[in-house]
């Protein structure tokens, strides 16, 4: 890491740590009223206490259960789809603007209809999320293969790769790096999606402790959980964007 | 093309009707009884009533994310050190189910218009940022130059050359912002209210009127692609984008 880096990090986390500070004070100042005044260190220390006593505990393994399934199953259709939209140019034109378009509809009012098809439990959730996530995933992996230099296919031909050859030693390196673009905000959306149709639909998982604890008004633990939220899902694309850079560089260089 | 397009949408239908064939009419009304449904909802009214209050709340939404997003995504692309240090901030929390921040915002501005129209304002208000904000900050030096060497003065600069230079990129972004807007609204007005269509739908569901729900899913539908086509029209007008830029994806 540069120092000009280094100092960007310093910044973000000055940035981060006063608007936490400020944030810390009007709540122990009672400034937002009773329900809303919430000091983060609060949020901490109920979020670390449930935790430990294992009362968020379950919630938290479904909803990441949720989150992973539903992820796989995205990749696992997305992936594909992106390459038979990129072989298929009829079929493209046909589907790439309800691929384009799905995420307009809310697609939580489809839950009902997904309980008929899929039955209770968390299947139906699983399904908006991996709905959620298809989409990113086989735009990113289309435009990536399109965007394959032509000159780097005629080099193939000229070399007389065979085809697995081809695709093992041009296509995939080539089109990585947007792939992974996909791949990363199929994991965004997914996760998004588990999230929030717990919080509107679900009887458990973490987006619904956040329902219930609002509609119960126990805005500390709310908040607490809201907290975990954020810290997780920050995490989660923090990380995948270090490795999409990392990926990016390597194709550079 | 249009062919190919028009047998799409044909096949659409044909898998609606087919499913709802086979799941049975009282899961999955077919095409025909809901558009009967709602043609009932127009006629009596309560669609339509439903439909002008979501209007009514998705319009001053979107017009306050477009012009915060403009602003700030504006603020950050001319300053390139504030810009890069704030970035990976504005796309953590964009990748945050926002969702369930929902209820703070209950909190502050209580059930009502308010609280949805902030919230939809603050689904919708990212895209618009972070799109203004890298066209800005990559704009071409070429046109500035340009600019530098016909002496423009700043705000000629700007009016004639930056704002131009722009377009393209701001009505892709205000494409995403209107449909994160949309359903920002809806979302809000699911978890908590007593109007609009994510209010219809919260309430057929629970009272397992199938019909209903599907014909406010069918507007919801309507709308949101609806508005998403005229955005596109309007991309190919100020620009000849490419298809894969245009396709940003930004989505939640």
């Amino acid at each position: 890491m540069s120092r000009r880096e280094r100092n960007l990090v310093l910044a973000r986390v000055a940035i981060v740590v006063v608007a936490v500070g400020i944030l810390e004070l009007l709540a122990r100042l009672g400034t937002f009223g009773p329900t809303l005044s919430v000091p983060p260190s609060v949020m901490l220390q109920t979020l670390m206490a449930s935790l430990a006593d294992g009362t968020l505990v379950p919630d938290v393994v479904r909803t990441a259960i949720e989150i992973g399934l539903a992820y796989a199953i995205a990749l696992a259709i997305g992936l594909p789809l992106g390459v038979v939209l990129w072989r298929s140019r009829p079929l493209a034109i046909a589907v790439e603007p309800y691929l384009l378009a799905y995420y307009v509809i809310p697609l939580f009012a489809f839950y009902p209809l997904f309980i008929k098809i899929f039955g209770g439990g968390i299947a139906p959730i699983v399904a908006i999320g991996v709905i959620n996530g298809i989409g990113a995933i086989a735009m990113n992996v289309l435009v990536g293969l399109r965007e394959i230099p032509r000159v780097q296919l005629a080099v193939a031909r000229s070399l007389m790769l065979g085809q697995t050859q081809t695709l093992l030693h041009v296509v995939v390196p080539a089109t990585i790096p947007q792939a992974f673009v996909g791949i990363r905000l199929g994991f965004i959306y997914s996760l998004i999606g588990v999230i929030a149709a717990e919080f509107i639909l679900a009887t458990a998982g973490v987006g619904y402790r956040i329902a219930y604890d609002y509609n119960n008004f126990e805005s500390r633990s709310m908040f607490a959980t809201i907290l975990l939220v954020l810290i997780a899902s920050i995490a989660a694309n923090q990380a995948l964007i270090s490795i999409e850079r990392r990926l990016q560089r390597h194709r550079r260089a | 093309m249009t062919r190919i397009r028009l047998l799409s949408i044909v096949a659409l239908f044909a898998l609606w009707e087919v499913l709802s064939l086979y799941l049975g009419e009282d899961y999955l009304p077919g095409p025909w009884l809901t558009a009967q449904v709602i043609a009932d909802g127009i006629a009596r009214g309560w669609l339509t009533r439903a439909t002008w209050i979501t209007l009514g709340e998705v319009a001053p939404a979107f017009a306050i994310a477009a012009v915060a997003g403009l602003f700030f995504g504006a603020v950050l692309g001319l300053s390139r050190l504030w810009g890069e240090i704030m970035e990976p901030l504005i796309l953590g929390v964009y990748a945050v189910p926002k969702v369930t921040l929902y209820p703070i915002f209950l909190l502050v501005f209580k059930v009502g218009a308010a609280s949805k129209i902030a919230f939809g304002m603050f689904h919708g208000v990212f895209p618009v940022q972070i799109i203004a904000q890298a066209a800005v900050a990559h704009i071409r030096p070429v046109y500035l130059k340009v600019a530098r060497s016909l002496s423009l003065t700043p705000a000629q600069t700007v009016l004639h050359v930056v704002i131009p230079a722009l377009v393209p990129a701001l009505v892709v972004g205000l494409r995403l912002a209107f449909s994160l807007t949309f359903i920002g609204v809806i979302l809000a007005e699911i978890f908590a209210s007593r109007g609009g269509l994510g209010f219809l739908l919260s309430a057929a569901d629970q009272t397992f009127d199938v019909k209903r729900v599907n014909a406010v899913i069918v507007v919801l539908a309507v709308i949101g692609v609806g508005v998403n086509l005229l955005f596109n029209l309007a991309e190919r007008r100020v620009a000849p984008v490419r298809n894969e830029e245009r396709q940003a994806t930004l989505a939640a």
